[in-house]
């Protein structure tokens, strides 16, 4: 358990990119599920996605469809023929006006369930002038999500419901023609229907120009890390070859030391200050290699991931949702007690980052699907390392965005000698695997 | 001293660093030996040709990192030239690169600078005699090259340029 709990610690600045898309794939499968569901009416939040909207937004909307609803309801009052009595005028000042009200208040929850609430409010409104507004705007919210047969069907309904209401009460000049009225009617849900789709419109370009955004500076911060490790290792790299002139520089002058006797005083005098020199140096040099790899101490280089952090990698992939199975030998062998002999670093590396990047795309593109992560093998054999998905719950499974991720992970495989395959898998899903050389004897054998 | 069957006349020898602390230890080392003497030092690769051009050395103790012009890069030159003296690479590194090319390039032997004197001096002897030398870590590269096996060190050769790249 402190095991994971150092491992999740440790590797926080990596998943600090990934956390931020998880947070955005977590969304996704909500979306999804609608798109599944989408002729059910009452499926989850619209499937335009959009979000839930502010007090002060939802206010105005309410408002504008009560004053539609109360323009409405006047001047059918105003029609009315001076000394009416009777049932039609009753409705008309007590139940016209509690309806209404009924419809403004069910219409508050359009964004939830867009299709049961446009329904509803239509049947409703049919029996009130004031909710002629609340009925307008739950079909204008309706058309944001911009699919047409749905849209169409509760468009006619309520067309068919104004129709129908226009003969409830009388009128001082007599009932207005049919096609007056169907002329009237058409135009009014027309322009509700025509205003939402614009809206619904202008809500999904901003969408996908946000999501593009957020790819981009993903990837751009990817980019970033990437490159300043690089420098970092580039720097340290060259400060280990000075390093290393210096103390064999050293070894050099306290070998001929040793080695002949016969050296004059100042000669001695000249290797031992040589000699003394030189170990300070590369003292100094030590403590600048050591001031590079700690450089940015606020964000601190993480300990290099290994295959103990894979059960970590596994148990947050299941927190966003995913079902994950983690199986395989080398898992346990190494996480759990060791025994088989630490693997080399850059395999050990590379594997986990395979692991990491077969989970995000999982939780990308294939959200709710059961995915088994396989890490199996043996010093000499080479290490097996795969993350295969059963398939999304969306029948349309999208293109990887980037392939960004896959782009940098062959390239790792490729620095181990090994092999990274990716692709389809057979039965549906995806499959992420790779085949990392492991030799029988630890690689530092050699320097 | 150690004076194994002096020669009629002592090996004539040339020795190539930039480092002038390196040129004066190994100087030290090798002018307490009957039968060898130092007869030019260069400080970079075009140096060492000129200086090899005019004193005609028997052996050339040659760095590889230089500025201008680097220790292999003088070595094929020199040993191209008619009747050429023989190349004892002495270096810092011994990655597989290094190793490997310096022998291409027709060097006779290859040794770490950190070797200790008396090791050293066998490595000058032979080479001076015509008998390839290399310090065992050498060895072992030039081993797994022609076996055709991956080394270790192998696994990062695509980064080995990098660090061999960046000369100083």
């Amino acid at each position: 358990m402190r095991d994971t709990q150092t491992s999740a610690e440790v590797d926080q600045s990596r998943r600090g990119i990934r956390h931020r898309s998880d947070a955005r794939h977590a969304t996704i499968p909500e979306d999804g599920a609608v798109s599944a569901r989408a002729g059910s009416a009452g499926a989850g939040s619209a499937g335009a996605g959009a979000e839930r909207l502010g007090p002060w937004q939802q206010g105005w909307r309410l408002l504008a469809a009560a004053a539609i609803g109360a323009v409405s309801w006047l001047s059918t009052a105003a029609q009315l023929p001076e000394g009416t009595t009777g049932d039609a005028v009753d409705w008309l000042i007590t139940g016209d006006p509690i309806v209404g009200v009924v419809c403004l208040v069910v219409v508050a929850w359009r964004r939830r369930y867009p299709i049961s609430i446009a329904v509803v409010v239509v049947v409703i409104s049919t029996f009130s002038t004031l909710g002629s507004g609340a009925a307008l705007l739950a079909i204008c919210s309706l058309a944001t999500r911009r699919r047409p047969v749905e849209t169409g069907v509760v468009a006619l309904a309520c067309l068919v419901s104004a129709v129908t209401a226009s003969g409830f009460y009388p009128q001082r000049d007599g009932p207005a023609p049919l096609w007056l009225t169907i002329a009237i009617a058409t135009l009014v849900i027309g322009i509700a229907v025509a205003v939402g789709f614009a809206v619904g419109a202008r809500r999904q370009e901003l969408r996908s120009l946000r999501q593009r955004a957020e790819i981009a500076e993903r990837e751009q911060a990817a980019r970033a890390t990437e490159a300043r490790i690089t420098e970092r290792h580039r720097i340290a790299r060259e400060m280990h070859d000075v390093l290393a002139h210096r103390v064999s520089l050293v070894a050099m002058q306290a070998g001929v030391l040793g080695y002949r006797h016969d050296l004059p005083a100042e000669q001695v005098s000249a290797l031992a200050r040589g000699v003394a020199d030189g170990a300070h140096q590369a003292l100094e040099e030590l403590r600048d290699v050591l001031g590079v790899l700690r450089a940015n101490p606020e964000d601190p280089e993480p300990p290099q991931p290994s295959l103990a952090g894979v059960p970590a990698l596994v148990a947050d992939a299941r927190a966003i949702g995913l079902d994950v199975t983690l199986e395989g030998s080398a898992v346990h062998g190494f996480a759990l007690d060791g025994s088989a002999g630490e693997p080399p670093d850059l395999m050990a590396r590379t594997a986990y980052r395979i692991v990491q990047e077969g989970l995000t795309n999982a939780g990308k593109h294939a959200p709710g699907a059961r995915v088994r992560v396989t890490v199996d093998g043996a010093a000499g054999t080479g290490l097996h390392v795969a993350v295969r998905d059963s398939g999304g719950s969306q029948a349309f499974r999208p293109p990887p965005e980037s392939g960004f991720g896959l782009v940098g992970l062959a390239e790792r495989v490729a620095l181990t000698g090994g092999e990274l395959l990716h692709g389809p898998a057979a039965g549906g899903g995806f499959a992420l695997t790779a085949r990392l050389p492991w030799p029988a004897r630890p690689a530092g054998a050699d320097t | 001293m150690s004076t194994p069957t002096p020669a009629c006349a002592p090996v004539r020898i040339v020795i190539v660093d930039d480092d002038q602390l390196v040129r004066f230890a190994l100087r030290l080392v090798v002018e307490g030996e009957r039968d060898m003497v130092v007869v030019g030092e260069a400080g970079d690769g075009d140096a060492a040709i000129a200086v090899v051009r005019e004193t005609r050395p028997d052996i050339v103790l040659m760095d590889v990192r230089m500025p201008s012009r680097d220790g292999l890069s003088a070595t094929e030159t020199i040993l191209g030239e008619p009747n050429p003296p023989r190349v004892l690479v002495l270096t810092t590194f011994d990655s597989d690169e290094t190793v490997l090319r310096a022998l291409r390039v027709g060097a006779l032997g290859f040794v770490l600078k950190d070797t200790p004197p008396p090791q050293l001096l066998t490595a000058v002897r032979s080479v001076a005699a015509g008998t390839p030398s290399l310090s065992p870590s050498a060895v072992s590269r030039v081993v797994a090259a022609a076996s055709g096996r991956t080394s270790a060190r192998r696994v990062g050769s695509r980064a080995t340029p990098l660090a061999t790249g960046s000369r100083r």
